[in-house]
């Protein structure tokens, strides 16, 4: 495997996780990394550095949409919210990682 | 989706410093979060920055990645390349000047040309759904179907009706001249059709007023009607409706006007009237093709298979009546196949091929000035590289240049093409030559859509190779200074010379081109006619058949008219002709004939001879030769005494070693079946550029009279002086009878090669172009060259080089690679030179005086293009090339 599919391997999977952290409700782009923490109870932590191209690129691809907004200390922070195009991309996502995560807890299973 | 990313990306381009900053500050409100958070963690505020600052890596590509998404990167480097790109012309004036002129006079022949071959090939009459009808034509198959016969006889046209699926239904037509009078107006000469009564309905018009044709109205014996086209209604009848029901007078049979059509109810030639064709008695004679055939293609059916059903009908028809229809083959094709000849298609053709020969060349040209410039710019490019430009990147920026150049020649072309495109017009109205209607030398879409397809086009064809070759850079060596790689030198050489004998190669073509017409043209003009064409007056007639029925009226006619004008003052001699030497029909008729004595075994296989019609004294009148026996007099022709000349091509090929004069022959349905005997053998005389060297035969006009005949006078003053006079004669003698074309014979001979000379005339300039572009290739190529092996030349000189020896050096560097393209293009030239052979007169597609004079002149030029730059080489100074360093 090139390093050019691991990487899509793994961006893919980062989509996924920020498509589902924003589906709770819009927030911006720290709000984003922290829920996917919280929601994995601190076993994931994600990059800045990966963090941000991943938000511009499903900005791109019209799943999510941003705009500026006020944060919970009052401070001036772009928002970002799923689109209803997001919204479908999460659930085929979500279904494919499911049917990847099976197969895989299969092989595993059955070694 | 798409536009909407443009549009975002238009709006980005104006508002790249907001876009920047609302990064920054989205990113900077994260490293804040993240302080605080570090700080709630008991970390030192100094740590938390730095952790939070470490944790997003390289945060400018972060920025950056944003900015691509929000703002115009994309849009933003085209429009940088571009404010590049025009720096870089600016910079350098000398060689933006050269390019765009070379291109923009390419480009700018290319547009003219298109525009013309679009108006005359490309855009069909304004018949509304004329791409679902389909012509049937007719195809002599003894005689190649390149120009095929067209015409099909009524029956063979009820039989094509019947048996055809593919269309909807079938009609036929024939145009024809009439002369319309009604009270109030005076009478007037028009082009109608007659046709069969479903001719509208099968264009899918009908009346804007009255009514269409009805079957009763072609039945023979029915009374006249006639439909007016809508134009003849506005002009002629002001658009007054009590028209309907009207009668008028057409070729002085009364008529009612039953109907007016719609504008845009037409065919493919513009016409006056709608008239019945009279359905002629059964049964009628299947050899009388004088009908065109078309029809509405059934839904779903293509003229290809409409085509494939024609062929198997007329192949059926062969074989049921194969004395008529034997080798009468068929084909449906488009509106503008059918109407337009073979003949303007290949000169269209050839003309399109040569304007792209031209493009291509000066194609090449600008990309070997690119490539010139590679070595000058490789120090830009390297630095470039050096500073992490990808080279993708750096084809980008450079095809952005050559994109920006073509384009500026675009615009500078179209201004050359609308004026080559007005002096095409005004020399074709300085011939007197009226084209189509519909034929307007227009701008349209497809014209603009080719437009920008050649002006984008080239950019990228020439711009391409020399990108490729410039951003494949060596860096160390690029950097050094002066380092002239030496392995990028040879690979370009190599590039610079394939582009130099294409150019070479290509020229030779278009000169063949040229050069075969320009000989074509001068053969034609200085054709001995064996006519004398000076001082002759000549006018044209077509008696109304009403008036002027059967044959006795029209010799009547004749021999009165031919009296006055003979009698009158400064008329040496008159004679009646059935057309004039030199400007006759290109596509003559042929007509069967017999000898007598020579027995025919296959009455569908007898030979066939071009006819004409004279009348007494025409070779006096004519001064041509009359190699033996005797002109025709008033007797011959009258029963009895029926009488034939033929030219010496005709005596030579029939009765070579003996003397024709008593001979008999008798030619097909000209008159009597009585044998006519021979009387003269005259010297042949040209009708046609095409017709030299082909036996003909003289018939008396009282033998084969006509409603068309020429008179022509022999004057010994300057006929035009004389056109007074001679209306005169013809109204003393018929008031009623419209008199056109008077003209002297000088004037139609000079008209009939109008179009070889003006095909020989575009082709030259092109040639010409092309020339003046590969002279200058070739030039410069040998200019650079010197220029880059200055301090060889200057270790050569040192070394006891004579100068000679080193002009001799480069000039043959430069002849060597003139010669392999001269090679290529001599070999092209003959293989394409087959595709003129139809346009062509008097010479083979490969004449070896052509090809003698193109190598000759060829030769020369790129001698002085290798030459002269040469010499700088032969004035190398060792001493001057060490001050130089």
């Amino acid at each position: 495997m090139t390093n050019k599919q691991k990487a899509d391997l793994l961006q893919g999977t980062l989509d996924l996780l920020i498509l589902r952290a924003l589906s709770l409700g819009p927030m911006h782009g720290y709000g984003v990394g922290q829920r996917i923490m919280q929601m994995a109870e601190e076993m994931l932590k994600i990059e800045e550095g990966s963090l941000y191209p991943a938000l511009y690129r499903l900005e791109e691809k019209e799943w999510i949409k941003s705009e500026w907004g006020i944060s919970e200390n009052n401070r001036r922070a772009r928002f970002y919210k799923l689109t209803p195009a997001g919204r479908k991309q999460l659930n085929i996502e979500k279904e494919n990682w499911q049917r990847f995560a099976f197969a895989i807890s299969k092989v595993l299973g059955a070694a | 989706m798409w536009l909407k990313n443009f549009l975002r990306r238009v709006r980005g381009l104006w508002r790249s410093e907001t876009i920047h900053q609302e990064i920054t500050d989205e990113l900077q409100f994260h490293i804040d979060m993240r302080v605080e958070e570090n700080i709630r963690r008991g970390m030192s505020l100094d740590e938390a920055r730095w952790d939070a600052e470490r944790s997003f890596g390289n945060l400018t590509r972060i920025k950056e990645g944003g900015y691509d998404v929000r703002g115009g990167r994309w849009l933003e480097t085209v429009w940088q390349d571009l404010c590049y790109g025009a720096r870089v012309l600016v910079k350098n004036p000398f060689f933006t000047l050269v390019a765009v002129l070379t291109l923009a006079l390419a480009i700018g022949a290319n547009t003219a040309v298109f525009t013309i071959v679009n108006a005359v090939l490309f855009r069909t009459p304004p018949i509304p759904g004329i791409d679902r009808i389909g012509f049937v034509a007719s195809i002599d198959k003894s005689h190649g179907n390149d120009e095929p016969l067209q015409a099909f006889s009524y029956p063979d046209y009820r039989d094509l009706k019947e048996r055809l699926n593919s269309f909807e239904d079938l009609a036929a037509y024939q145009y024809r001249p009439v002369d319309l009078s009604d009270d109030g107006n005076f009478p007037e000469r028009y082009f109608v059709v007659r046709m069969t009564a479903n001719t509208l309905s099968v264009l899918g018009r009908k009346p804007l007023l009255g009514r269409d044709l009805e079957p009763g109205d072609t039945e023979p014996g029915a009374s006249p009607v006639a439909l007016l086209t809508h134009r003849v209604w506005e002009s002629r009848y002001n658009k007054n409706e009590s028209v309907i029901g009207k009668t008028v007078h057409i070729d002085e049979t009364p008529a009612t006007i039953i109907g007016v059509t719609p504008p845009d109810a037409r065919l493919y030639n513009d016409i006056a009237l709608w008239l019945p064709l009279i359905t002629p008695p059964s049964p009628s004679p299947r050899e009388r093709r004088d009908l065109l055939v078309f029809g509405r293609l059934a839904n779903g059916i293509s003229i290809g298979q409409a085509s494939a059903e024609a062929t198997a009908v007329v192949r059926q028809l062969e074989v049921e009546y194969p004395a008529t229809n034997k080798n009468i083959g068929a084909e449906v094709q488009d509106a503008n196949e059918f109407h337009i000849r073979a003949q303007i298609r290949h000169v269209g053709q050839a003309l399109l091929g040569g304007v792209t020969i031209v493009l291509l060349i000066a194609c090449a040209n600008v990309a070997n000035l690119l490539l010139g410039r590679a070595m000058i710019r490789s120090r830009e490019m390297a630095i470039r590289a050096a500073m992490g430009a990808e080279r993708l990147r750096v084809i980008r920026q450079l095809l952005t240049e050559s994109v920006l150049l073509s384009i500026m020649a675009g615009v500078l072309g179209a201004f050359l093409a609308y004026w080559g495109v007005k002096a095409f017009d005004a020399a074709l109205a300085g011939i007197g030559f009226v084209k189509s209607d519909y034929v307007v030398f227009s701008v349209d879409r497809k014209v603009l859509m080719h437009l920008a397809a050649i002006s984008i086009g080239t950019g990228i064809v020439f711009g391409l190779a020399p990108a490729l070759r410039m951003s494949r850079i060596d860096l160390s060596s690029a950097l050094k200074e002066g380092g002239q790689g030496a392995g990028v030198g040879v690979r370009r050489r190599l590039l610079t010379n394939i582009l130099v004998g294409a150019e070479v190669a290509l020229s030779v073509v278009l000169l063949m081109g040229a050069g075969l017409m320009t000989r074509s043209m001068v053969y034609a003009g200085n054709m001995k006619l064996g006519v004398n064409t000076e001082n002759v007056l000549t006018v044209r007639f077509d008696l109304p058949p009403s008036k002027y029925q059967g044959p006795q009226q029209q010799v009547s006619f004749f021999q009165e008219l031919t009296a006055r004008i003979g009698a009158q003052p400064g008329v040496e001699a008159a004679a009646i002709m059935s057309e004039l030497p030199g400007n006759g029909p290109l596509r003559g008729m042929t007509t069967p004939f017999q000898i007598e004595g020579s027995p025919i075994s296959d009455m569908r296989d007898r030979p066939r001879t071009a006819v004409l019609t004279i009348g007494p004294g025409y070779f006096h009148c004519m001064q041509a030769r009359l190699a033996l026996g005797r002109e025709f007099t008033e007797l011959d022709g009258t029963p009895g005494h029926e009488a034939a000349i033929i030219n010496q091509s005709f005596a030579d090929r029939h009765w070579p070693r003996e003397n024709a004069l008593g001979k008999r022959i008798r030619v097909d349905g000209r008159g009597t079946e009585a044998w006519a005997t021979i009387v003269g053998v005259a010297g042949d005389i040209v009708q046609n550029r095409y017709s030299e060297g082909l036996p003909r035969v003289y018939l008396p006009y009282r033998q084969n009279p006509g409603r068309y005949l020429v008179v022509a006078a022999r004057t010994r003053v300057a006929p035009a002086s004389l056109a007074p006079a001679f209306r005169q004669s013809v109204k003393d003698l018929d008031s009623n009878l419209p008199v056109f074309d008077v003209r002297s014979l000088a004037e139609h001979v000079s008209s009939a090669n109008y179009d070889m000379r003006l095909f020989s005339a575009m082709f030259t300039i092109l040639a010409i172009i092309a020339l003046a572009l590969a002279s200058m290739g070739l030039y410069a190529v040998i200019s650079q060259s010197v220029n880059q092996r200055t301090r060889e030349m200057a270790i050569r000189a040192a070394m006891g080089a004579s100068g000679f020896r080193l002009w001799r050096l480069m000039f043959f560097q430069g002849m060597w690679r003139f010669a392999i393209g001269l090679v290529i293009g001599l070999a092209l030239s003959f293989a394409v030179g087959g595709a003129l052979s139809s346009i062509l007169v008097g010479v083979s597609p490969s004449d070896p005086v052509t090809y003698l004079l193109v190598v000759s002149v060829l030769t020369i030029v790129a001698a002085l293009a290798c030459g002269l730059p040469a010499r700088r080489a032969a004035r190398s100074d060792p001493a001057a090339l060490l001050r130089f360093e």
